[in-house]
């Protein structure tokens, strides 16, 4: 049976990192509607800021994102599947952000190529977490002990589900326009409201 | 990250830290692959967990211990193994990194 763990680790840095982040993207949509920068800049300086997101939130997977089971080779399996997750979205986020800041590609082109590429990477990650992880330390589970790691773990997947949305968003936005991104704004609102009154319930007391 | 220097900069802690990249190990485990004593053993244990880079269970009687490492730290790892990093400074006298024996093979 598995007690407690104990780690060092603190996220409050990334919690500020994360307020700094948002206060970016806030600054970016204020100068834009100002006219202290162009539609052209603050497009590419979201596009940066997107994948500078995706990269940071895939640095920390695998760190913050614990397996929960008791068994060590399902553990092992874990670790090697959210260290295969992370390296994945770390790099894709690298791309979508060297991408964005080279001249040479066109913001059409990158608004439609860039979020679908980011989609599908997400689907790679779902994948692997799926197949190669397995049900036992998926989050969301009944019946398991209500622990600081499966929070965490919860929390982690909550975040990436809102990233996924974000850049569907994006690529919903540039296809069908502002009606479609409202309709889906609407049904992320739901979906991840179900998802954080799930983390919620399971929120630990102690461990 | 002065910490996590700290803790890449020991070839010990590099070595428990690859032996943990294949599947969580108990403390003993991971003290039987090296010739050192089990304090020293613990100090390095120590000085990983403080770093944040492992994390530490406890199943019935034994310790296991488990990677903890952001895709940065892991690259860091694998830098500091392909160009064999050691601390530059004078070490003080019975810190882990003056105790240190050879890996068993």
């Amino acid at each position: 049976m598995t007690t407690q763990s104990q780690n060092s680790f603190s996220e409050w840095p990334i919690v500020v990192g994360a307020i700094i982040f948002l206060g970016g993207v806030a600054a970016i949509a204020i100068a834009k509607k100002t006219g202290i920068i162009e539609y052209e800049t603050a497009t590419r300086a979201a596009g940066i800021t997107m994948g500078m997101i995706l990269a940071v939130f895939g640095n920390f997977f695998p760190k913050i994102a614990r397996p929960l089971s008791d068994k060590l080779n399902v553990t092992a399996k874990a670790l090697a599947a959210d260290r295969a997750s992370g390296r994945i979205m770390v790099f894709a986020g690298l791309v979508y952000t060297t991408l964005w800041l080279v001249p040479a590609f066109s913001t059409d082109w990158l608004k439609l190529f860039g979020p679908l590429a980011v989609l599908c990477v997400f689907a790679v990650v779902a994948i692997n977490q799926v197949w190669i992880a397995r049900a036992d330390i998926l989050p969301f589970q009944n019946g398991k002990p209500k622990t600081v790691a499966e929070w965490k773990r919860s929390g982690m997947f909550i975040i990436m589900h809102a990233l996924a949305w974000a850049f569907a968003m994006l690529l919903a936005d540039f296809i069908w326009g502002d009606d479609s991104r409202i309709w889906m704004l609407v049904v992320f609102i739901v979906t991840n409201g179900w998802l954080s009154n799930r983390a919620v319930r399971s929120m630990p007391t102690a461990e | 990250m002065s910490k996590i220097f700290k803790a890449l900069s020991d070839p010990t802690r590099r070595r428990v830290l690859e032996l943990l990249r294949h599947r969580p190990m108990s403390a003993g485990d991971i003290s039987n692959q090296f010739d050192v004593s089990r304090p020293t053993m613990s100090a390095h244990f120590a000085v990983l967990r403080e770093a944040g880079l492992v994390e530490s269970q406890k199943h019935g009687k034994s310790v296991v211990y488990q990677l903890q490492l952001s895709v940065l730290e892991d690259a860091l790892l694998a830098f500091a193994q392909t160009f064999g990093w050691e601390l530059r400074s004078q070490p003080a006298k019975n810190t882990p990194s003056t105790l240190q024996g050879p890996v068993k093979k």
